[in-house]
C-alpha cells in the first residue's frame, strides 16, 4: 500500500494525526507534477489546478484499495488546501517582496506566470475566505475545492458529502459574503 | 419554533429564492425574529449577491510564459506581421537580435531591414542604439 493510500485509510478509521501527514505529501507531489509539466509544455499554454490534482490522485492513491472509503473526498480536500498554499505563495511573490524571507519559496516561479490581476484576486479571495471560515466553515471548504482545487460544483459536493442543493446554497452564500467583505475592504 | 437555529447561509439562501421585496421582508421578520444582527447580515448578503456577478467562478490558471529555458526558440518567424511590417526572411543575426527582410505596408510600401531585439535586451540604452540603427537604414 502506498504511503498516501495508508494515510487515507487511517483518516477513514478516525486517526486525527493522519490528516496532517497527508497535506505535505500531496503538496510535494503537486509541485513536482507542476514542474514536470512546465518543462514539457509549450509556452503560452495554461496549467490548471484541476488537471494537476487529478494526476496527483492517480499517482499517489492505490484506487483499487481505496475505493471503499471516502478517499477521493479526503484526498481532494488536502489537494485543494495544497493548491491554495501554492497559489497564495506564488501570488505573494508576484506582488513583490513585501514581507520577510522566512517563507518557503515556490520553485515553480521562473516559468509560471499568473495573469497579473489574478495574483491580486488570489490574495483577496484568500483573505476573505478567513471570514467565511468563521461564519460557515463548510462553505469555506467548498470555495477551497472549487476556486483553488479547480473542481466542479458536483465534484466538490461529492467531496464534501453533501447534496447538490446544499452545495449551491454554500456557494451562493460564500459568493455574497466574500464579495461583500472585499467591497468593504475597498478593493 | 426552531427557526432561530437556522444557520446564516440557510436564511440567506431561502430569502434569495423569493423574488419580491415584500416576500423577502416578511420572510426575514419570521426567520430572524428578534435577532437584528442576523437580519442585518442577511440583508447585506442579499444586497451583495447580485453585484458579485462572476466573482469566484473562474479558478486561477497559470500561464506558462516565455522564459529563459525557451529563449532559444524565437517567437518571430517569416510571414509574421509585426505592426506595419511583414517578415520575409532572416538576413542576419547578432548578439542583440536578428535582422529580417520585411515588407512595410504603411505609410509607404517598401522593403526594409527589421532588427528584432532579443528578449531581455530591451533596455533604454539598447533601444537607443537600435533607434540609431533604424535611422542609418532609412538613410541607405
Amino acid at each position: 500500500m502506498s504511503d498516501v493510500t495508508r494515510i487515507l485509510s487511517q483518516i477513514e478509521s478516525g486517526d486525527p494525526s493522519a490528516a496532517e501527514m497527508l497535506l505535505p505529501l500531496v503538496y510535494d507531489e503537486l509541485r513536482k507534477l507542476a514542474a514536470a509539466r512546465l518543462a514539457r509544455e509549450k509556452p503560452g499554454q495554461t496549467l490548471q489546478a484541476t488537471a494537476l490534482v487529478h494526476d496527483a490522485y492517480i499517482r499517489l492513491v492505490d484506487v483499487e484499495k481505496a475505493q471503499h472509503w471516502n478517499s477521493r473526498g479526503h484526498f481532494f480536500g488536502a489537494a485543494a488546501e495544497a493548491m491554495r498554499r501554492i497559489l497564495v505563495e506564488y501570488a505573494r511573490q508576484k506582488q513583490g517582496p513585501k514581507r520577510g524571507g522566512d517563507r518557503v519559496r515556490v520553485e515553480l516561479d521562473a516559468a509560471w506566470d499568473l495573469v497579473d490581476p489574478k495574483a491580486k484576486e488570489i490574495l483577496a479571495v484568500n483573505e476573505a475566505l478567513a471570514d467565511v471560515e468563521s461564519e460557515a466553515p463548510a462553505a469555506a471548504q467548498l470555495v477551497k475545492l472549487r476556486y483553488f482545487g479547480g473542481m466542479t460544483q458536483q465534484e466538490a459536493a461529492d467531496c464534501l458529502g453533501v447534496s447538490r442543493t446544499t452545495a449551491d446554497r454554500y456557494w451562493a452564500y460564500a459568493k455574497a459574503a466574500m464579495f461583500s467583505a472585499l467591497k468593504d475592504a475597498g478593493r | 419554533m426552531a427557526q432561530h437555529l437556522a444557520s446564516i447561509d440557510e436564511v440567506f439562501f431561502e430569502a434569495l429564492q423569493l423574488a419580491s421585496a415584500t416576500d423577502r421582508a416578511a420572510f426575514l421578520v419570521e426567520a430572524c425574529g428578534e435577532n437584528a444582527d442576523l437580519r442585518a447580515r442577511v440583508e447585506q448578503l442579499l444586497h451583495a449577491y447580485p453585484a458579485a456577478g462572476s466573482f469566484l467562478e473562474t479558478p486561477p490558471t497559470a500561464i506558462i510564459r516565455e522564459s529563459s529555458p525557451t529563449i532559444d526558440r524565437p517567437l518571430e518567424r517569416p510571414g509574421m506581421q509585426i505592426g506595419p511590417y511583414k517578415l520575409l526572411q532572416q538576413i542576419g543575426e547578432g548578439g542583440m537580435g536578428v535582422v529580417y527582410m520585411a515588407e512595410q505596408t504603411e505609410p509607404v510600401e517598401r522593403r526594409v531591414a527589421l532588427k528584432i531585439i532579443k528578449p531581455g535586451m530591451d533596455t533604454r540604452q539598447v533601444s537607443a542604439r537600435f533607434d540609431i540603427g533604424r535611422l542609418a537604414l532609412a538613410l541607405m
